[in-house]
């Protein structure tokens, strides 16, 4: 296995381990700013699960499993893969922090690394859909 | 890879790639970067959970299942199959775009429909290695 198929594997696991603890104080019974930070969450938490652990997890094994790209260089252009790969998570991450206190806060820089996290993210799913398209190859 | 799958892994690709730029546009939306898109989150969930997920989970199998005897049964069944399945996808995107719930059923079913003509294809081919005869 690749070393960024291992870890996109690895980090796609330690998603869904937090995508759980988060989920544990999701079902917390919860009132007044407790029940706040339970829907500023929330959204946090489904894409902890669909990006972080379900994408990640289908983009590391297809760069390990997926037709190589040529004898010469078996893993095509795989620059865009390890770009995304920190486009994807640091993305990720920001939004954590930027997501829920755009919606707490007034403060504006919470909006820019809203926007950011936005860019990152959506910049890594070009990245991700035009690298495996190299690596998609009929028979 | 088999044609089949190819084909319907580049179009999970294409579906990423929307599915990813949509929750872009949401999220600009949530900072207040832009105005709200009418129908923006259910095209987004659908190009990422049917459309990428479902349907790359779905074209990966048909080309890596064991084969039923040595032979990889014919592609048709999964080429119609998955055609509607993709018609499905896009059969919601329009009813979200246009704000039309009939397009939304419709568009499920349709999902549903490939997803069944998939299952029957994929089916068989769900089990254990035969051990060799000496």
């Amino acid at each position: 296995m690749p070393a960024l198929a291992r870890l996109f594997v690895k980090t796609a696991l330690v998603y869904l381990g937090a995508g759980l603890l988060l989920g544990i104080y999701l079902a917390l019974p919860a009132r007044g700013a407790w029940l706040t930070w339970q829907h500023l969450l929330w959204p946090i938490w489904i894409h902890m699960l669909t990006l972080g652990w379900l994408s990640q997890l289908i983009f590391g094994v297809a760069f390990w499993l997926f037709p190589r790209h040529s004898r010469e260089q078996p893993y095509g252009p795989a620059h865009l893969a390890w770009w995304t790969y920190f486009m994807l998570n640091s993305g990720l991450l920001l939004r954590w922090v930027s997501e829920p206190l755009t919606l707490y806060s007034p403060f504006s820089l919470w909006r820019y690394l809203l926007l950011l996290s936005a860019l990152l993210q959506a910049a890594s799913g070009i990245l991700m859909a035009g690298y495996l398209w190299t690596r998609t190859k009929p028979r | 890879m088999i044609r089949v799958s190819a084909w319907l892994t580049r179009i999970a690709l294409l579906h990423l790639l929307l599915g990813f730029l949509a929750g872009g546009l949401l999220l600009l939306h949530k900072g207040d970067w832009l105005p709200a898109i009418p129908g923006l989150l259910i095209m987004h969930i659908e190009w990422v959970l049917m459309g990428w997920m479902g349907l790359m989970a779905l074209a990966v199998a048909w080309w890596i299942f064991p084969r039923i005897d040595r032979h990889r049964p014919s592609a048709w069944p999964v080429w119609i199959a998955g055609g509607v399945f993709i018609a499905g996808v896009w059969t919601v995107i329009i009813g979200a775009g246009a704000g039309l719930p009939s397009a939304l059923l419709a568009g499920r079913l349709l999902e549903l429909g490939g997803l069944l003509g998939m299952g029957a294809t994929l089916w068989p081919r769900i089990r254990a290695y035969r051990r060799r005869q000496r």
